[in-house]
């Protein structure tokens, strides 16, 4: 080709190779090729021979045509076509600038910029760990993750929530008042610790299922990812704390009763998100907003009062996200409410099997709701325990009201609703 | 019709990546309509000597495979399809110093060849020097790596080993193939302000599936054109390709044999 017909050709990009040895040039030649257009030219100027040769092998090997080479005296120039099978990326971002909130802080709420905040409905396996934004090679493996749609994880609060989080992560060794715990009354003191064996147990059930079902959520989906981190934090910290109330005053860990386990087994074994996430976040944990709460304004003690208090915060983060959630996905198909019937049947199916009972807490929560243990104490805690299940009953339906379903799909889900809270 | 049974195709396994390159074949051919089964053999000779004895219908050749086929058919053999890359294939002489007008200018030097079945790294090189005036051995000392022989140089062990040579200065020069030095060059493996690229020779082909001359013409073409529509930009073959170092798969071509074959017919 002579240089006649080179008139018009506007480089679509230029490698300036002068002084450079020939390694890093073709490196700068690939990664400038991938950044131009199919047919688009690049322009490499200066350099020697030796480079003539190497870039005429890297074009031979990379799906390139050198269409020219012109001597300017002292440097050359070539110009290379990109062909079809060339490396070819997208385009990343640049000159992306977030706003700051009073000046100084970069909240997670604001991040959603340019490719980075393009949220997609429904998001290809082969992305893999590629950060949303960025621009990813062809021929990425695929992952193996299952929840790839926006409607499966998505809330549309969960920013805010993750933000949140953050600023009330609490440190269980440092933050509780341990050095105001005395002495209780053995029967208060055995409630207390029977209460917080319970919990614990509980809690692990908590931490356990957003751990199972993270690594299935795409990573183009990072919010919710980075919100049930949180939620996982938050549930280590619950067991730790409540382990370390029931080691920390004389008494230790008390009596776990089958049916709690084969309700959390329960629990762990729902292998669909949405179920999953309506069955934990919104009544499991929804209820133990309240037992929480009971705990708390019964508490014999400051230290018991204040670890209650700061989980119920926490639940209250994860109970917001599964209603959101939960919300969202029927606004998206309404018809899997019949899902949320279902599983609530299914689970209340496995737990006939059981006694339906657990004694050692139930009688925990009466002398806990009545500060003793003498017969007007009993009788004034089991007073309070009722009150306890039926404000249990009562709030479960407002969140299940809050989530959409209506009036009497919610209250047959609450009388199914285990006996083991969560 | 041929297609009562699997056409089968030889391999030749130089490193491990050749499994999953092949399982990945099979899966295209089978999408295609064109049913393919491989067998692999641990050296170029057997390969060949299974396509006359007529045990595989295709041969995966290196261009030493492919001009000693032809040689026992008599120049009859056919090429079904070759990559991209197999074409305008070049050897460089690389070592520190300054652009050599031709390899005469070798004369009293050390030069590191690679693996004596490689065409790239040894035969053709050899080849010019005699061309040039110059008697491999006597004019030139030479330094050998004959590494994985029977490979024809494709595990590109050889060609490292040369490089390696040139770094630490024990040969003058050495000859390596365009796509090794470029890939060494690019992932920063060379030194390029101390070793450079001094001499390219003319361009030549390498790889080549090749066939017997009797072999079925329809069934022939109808497996190039499956081959042939293979596309880089289709990510289920994206790897594969890039495995086997091809961005398109080119119909076969008998030009740019002929110094390979009269190198050959010396030995």
């Amino acid at each position: 080709m002579g240089d006649f017909d080179l008139v018009g050709i506007t480089p679509a990009a230029t490698v300036q190779a002068t002084g450079m040895d020939t390694g890093p040039v073709l490196l700068m030649i690939r990664n400038a090729v991938a950044g131009i257009g199919e047919g688009d030219v690049l322009e490499v100027t200066g350099g020697d021979d030796g480079l003539a040769d190497d870039i005429g092998g890297w074009c031979r090997l990379n799906g390139c045509e050198v269409v020219a080479s012109l001597d300017g005296g002292v440097d050359r120039t070539w110009l290379l076509r990109k062909g079809p099978t060339a490396p070819a990326w997208e385009q990343p971002d640049w000159g992306i600038s977030l706003p700051r909130r009073d000046g100084r802080r970069i909240d997670l709420r604001d991040w959603f910029e340019g490719r980075a905040g393009d949220v997609p409905d429904v998001a290809p396996t082969y992305y893999g760990f590629v950060p949303r934004g960025a621009v990813a090679e062809p021929g990425m493996p695929a992952y193996p993750f299952t929840l790839n749609t926006k409607a499966d994880v998505w809330a549309d609060n969960i920013a805010g929530l993750y933000e949140q989080a953050k600023s009330q992560q609490w440190n269980a060794s440092e933050d509780i008042p341990w050095d105001r715990l005395e002495p209780l009354p053995e029967p208060v003191e055995r409630a207390v610790c029977q209460i917080m064996t319970f919990l614990a147990e509980n809690e692990y059930a908590a931490l356990y299922i957003p751990a199972k079902f993270l690594p299935r959520i795409n990573a183009r989906f990072v919010e919710p990812v980075l919100f049930l981190a949180t939620i996982i934090n938050d549930e280590a910290r619950h067991i730790e704390v409540f382990t370390k109330r029931a080691l920390a005053n004389g008494g230790g860990l008390q009596y776990s009763a089958a049916m709690t386990e084969w309700s959390l087994q329960s629990l762990l074994l729902q292998e669909d998100y949405f179920k999953s996430s309506f069955l934990l976040h919104v009544l499991g944990e929804g209820t133990f907003l309240d037992l929480l709460a009971f705990i708390e304004h019964h508490a014999p003690d400051p230290v018991t009062a204040e670890i209650v208090r700061r989980a119920r915060l926490d639940e209250g983060r994860h109970v917001a996200y599964g209603i959101a959630h939960v919300r969202q996905q029927l606004r998206h198909d309404p018809t899997r409410v019949e899902e949320l019937v279902a599983s609530a049947e299914e689970r209340s199916a496995v737990l006939q099997a059981t006694t339906g009972v657990n004694p050692p807490v139930l009688e925990a929560l009466t002398i806990l709701g009545g500060g003793g243990s003498s017969p007007e104490q009993r009788r004034r805690g089991g007073g309070a325990v009722r009150d306890l299940h039926r404000s249990m009953d009562d709030y479960r339906i407002r969140r299940m009201l809050q989530v959409g379903l209506d009036l009497p799909t919610a209250q047959k889900i609450s009388q199914l609703h285990t006996p083991n809270f969560m | 019709m041929t297609t009562d049974r699997l056409l089968v195709i030889g391999a030749v396994a130089y490193d491990p990546k050749v499994v999953p390159i092949w399982e990945s074949m099979r899966d295209y051919f089978r999408d295609a309509g064109v049913p393919i089964d491989y067998v692999l053999f641990s050296n170029y000779e057997a390969q060949v000597d299974a396509l006359f004895a007529r045990s595989i219908d295709l041969a995966w050749n290196t261009n030493v495979a492919y001009v000693k086929s032809e040689q026992r058919s008599g120049g009859m053999c056919q090429v079904l399809g070759m990559r991209n890359t197999d074409v305008g294939f070049t050897t460089r002489i690389v070592g520190r110093g300054e652009r050599l007008g031709g390899l005469g200018e070798l004369k009293g030097k050390r030069l590191a060849l690679g693996s004596a079945d490689s065409a790239q790294a040894a035969i053709l090189p050899l080849q010019w020097l005699r061309q040039a005036g110059l008697e491999p051995g006597g004019d030139v000392e030479l330094l050998r790596f004959d590494l994985d022989v029977g490979k024809h140089g494709d595990t590109g062990t050889s060609e490292l080993e040369v490089l390696r040579a040139l770094h630490e200065g024990y040969a003058d020069y050495g000859a390596v193939g365009d796509p090794t030095w470029i890939r060494e060059l690019e992932a920063g493996h060379v030194n390029s302000s101390l070793v450079k690229s001094l001499w390219t020779s003319p361009p030549y082909c390498h790889c080549n599936f090749t066939a017997l001359p009797d072999f079925d013409p329809a069934w022939a073409a109808r497996w190039s054109n499956a081959l042939l529509a293979m596309s880089y930009n289709d990510p289920k073959w994206r790897r594969l390709m890039d495995l086997e170092g091809l961005t398109a798969w080119v119909p076969g071509r008998k030009a740019g044999y002929e110094e390979l074959t009269f190198a050959l017919s010396l030995t």
